[in-house]
């Protein structure tokens, strides 16, 4: 029964939505290094692929905005290096996050193992129940795919966790996941709330967020 | 559309000669300004006015050549300053070549090369300072250098040939051994300085930075490569022959504060984060009080700032002059760059909510101005109740 605004999925930088958002969540990107992560940021902030992109030291930030079933959205997006050295600093970071994107490279086989260690930081760090995508990116490269779809849908499943192939160069998936996940933070906030004030009630529009 | 070029064209080539010459400078933008009768096959125009359009002519063309005489008197006061500024650096190269760099013992401390080095090291002698402010510390040679660099080689070959990671033979543990399986290094040269088109693959440098994060990583194998080490080695590379960026490389990470950083030394780094925050609540208690409201703690711009040392996020030739200060006065340069930085921007940041100046302090301006960017780092006092950097 909803319908994505697409045309104003990203409007890129659009001051009226980031005045006054209706939600605001923050977003956390992690996974190995050179998975993609910069990138699918970069691709949703200009809408092209940058293939000159610097690794991230520590973490950068960047601010977003969507127009999902006629409400606005502020995503503040943390994109953390990947590096294991820097897991003590990310790790801080998970505390805040209200949603978690999970990045591993579908030509990587390596990026995709070590799901299971990201997962566990986010067991260990991250609020119960925080909702998380997990995205295989680099669909363009299908000469040089290790890991199927299948396998990622079934870890998926297996954590209940939601789940997306994309393409930071080709730009495939690339917003759709974010709509999504942008819903699913929708959800898991109104159920926070409601359990908050323990009388439940309608899951309405409310303002607010969970800064 | 034809007619209208054609018609562009042709007016200049028939100048009207006797309004054209008693004009000894003829400004070249009014060269397609010219002052015309009437067609024949109009009446002409009556004296009276013919005359006040002469006027306005003729003032058309005194304004402009006024104009033309104030650009070319900018256009020499310009070339003149950069021709002072060039030879500024002339006369700075030759001070440093003949005077200083052979007397570095005696001469580095004094107020006279303290005042030039502020301004900047000329390329040409900047990587002989910055090899002897850095020191060597460590007593590496060019021969331990090919030592280190032939051990990472025989690594690479050993991993290349069907070996899992973690075979390597001094590999007791897979973890730290997989982050120096040089497997990351290799993703990482690309992904530094990529605008510059020199590390990449196929680029003139991609092989030096993979010999010299290599080496390093056999070299200490106990810190191995971290992301943002390929940005300083780049960095010298750029100002130093291989070998000698290997041994500045290596001791410039030996340093309390890069070794902290690098080896992700919690304690030490919030140690660092802590004495930060007492000097820019002196310096700047505005800011700092915004800061604070905002939850926006140091640890979130200084961690690229001092892991890159500002190689990443400000305009090279900037960063490289900060490197400059940054060898003749140490880590508390780097903080003080970072105050300066906040200063430069305060208006703007004190406007802005906490992820804004996130992203904005992350990526900075590319058109920073250098002269002014100094100015606010010189304004900032590193002196908190009589206490100096060292002692906080």
């Amino acid at each position: 029964a909803v319908t994505a605004d697409r045309a104003g999925a990203a409007p890129r930088g659009s001051p009226e939505a980031s005045v006054d958002p209706d939600h605001l969540y923050n977003v956390l990107f992690i996974g190995d290094s050179h998975v993609g992560k910069t990138s699918f940021l970069y691709r949703l902030h200009a809408n092209t692929f940058n293939p000159h992109l610097t690794a991230t030291v520590g973490l950068d930030y960047q601010v977003q905005n969507f127009v999902v079933d006629n409400k606005r959205f502020a995503l503040r997006l943390w994109d953390s290096a990947g590096q294991e050295r820097y897991h003590s600093i990310t790790k801080q970071f998970f505390r805040k996050a209200d949603g978690v994107v999970l990045m591993y490279d579908i030509t990587s086989e390596y990026s995709f193992s070590d799901v299971r260690y990201w997962l566990s930081c986010i067991q260990e760090g991250a609020e119960n129940g925080v909702p998380v995508l997990l995205l295989g990116n680099k669909t363009d490269c299908t000469a040089e795919r290790q890991v199927p779809a299948e396998e990622g849908e079934r870890l998926a499943k297996e954590h209940q966790l939601m789940f997306f192939e994309c393409s930071a160069a080709s730009g495939h998936n690339v917003s759709e996941s974010m709509v999504s996940l942008i819903r699913l933070l929708k959800v898991h906030e109104d159920e926070l709330k409601n359990k908050a004030e323990e009388v439940p009630k309608p899951p309405q529009k409310k303002k607010g967020c969970c800064w | 559309e034809y007619e209208e070029k054609t018609g562009r064209a042709h007016r200049p080539l028939s100048p009207k000669q006797n309004v054209r010459k008693n004009l000894d400078f003829e400004p070249l933008s009014t060269t397609a300004l010219i002052l015309e009768d009437r067609p024949a096959n109009l009446p002409a125009k009556p004296a009276e006015e013919a005359q006040k359009h002469r006027q306005q002519y003729e003032e058309m063309v005194v304004q402009a050549k006024k104009r033309e005489l104030k650009e070319a008197q900018k256009r020499k006061k310009q070339l003149e300053e950069r021709c002072k500024l060039e030879d500024s650096i002339g006369n700075a190269v030759l001070t440093w070549n003949n005077e200083i760099l052979p007397n570095w013992e005696t001469m580095c401390c004094s107020r006279k090369v303290r005042e030039l080095w502020w301004q900047g090291i000329p390329p040409s002698v900047r990587g002989k300072v910055w090899s002897l402010a850095i020191g060597n510390e460590l007593n590496i040679t060019h021969e331990l250098y090919d030592i280190c660099l032939a051990r990472a080689k025989e690594k690479w070959r050993s991993l290349s040939t069907g070996g899992a990671e973690g075979e390597c033979e001094d590999a007791g543990f897979s973890a730290a051994d997989r982050e120096a399986s040089l497997e990351l290094i290799k993703l990482d040269i690309s992904r530094t300085f990529p605008n510059l088109c020199i590390f990449q693959q196929g680029g003139p440098y991609h092989d030096t930075l993979h010999s010299i994060l290599g080496a390093y990583t056999c070299y200490r194998p106990d810190v191995g490569y971290v992301q943002g080490m390929s940005f300083i080695a780049a960095v010298l590379i750029l100002n130093l022959d291989t070998a000698d960026a290997f041994i500045a490389f290596s001791n410039l990470l030996n340093k309390p504060c890069q070794m902290a950083f690098f080896r992700v030394d919690h304690g030490l780094m919030l140690t660092y984060f802590a004495a930060f925050e007492v000097f820019f609540e002196e310096n700047l208690p505005k800011l700092f009080a915004h800061f604070k409201k905002n939850n926006l703690t140091p640890d979130i711009y200084l961690i690229d700032w001092i892991f890159t040392l500002y190689s990443k996020s400000l305009p090279l030739d900037l960063a490289c002059r900060v490197w400059d200060v940054f060898c003749r006065d140490g880590e508390e340069f780097l903080f003080r760059t970072a105050l300066g930085i906040l200063k430069l921007f305060e208006d703007i940041l004190t406007k802005m909510d906490f992820i804004h100046i996130a992203q904005f302090l992350t990526k900075l301006p590319e058109d920073l101005p250098s002269e002014e960017f100094f100015a606010s780092i010189a304004a900032i006092q590193m002196q908190s109740r009589n206490k100096k950097w060292a002692q906080v």
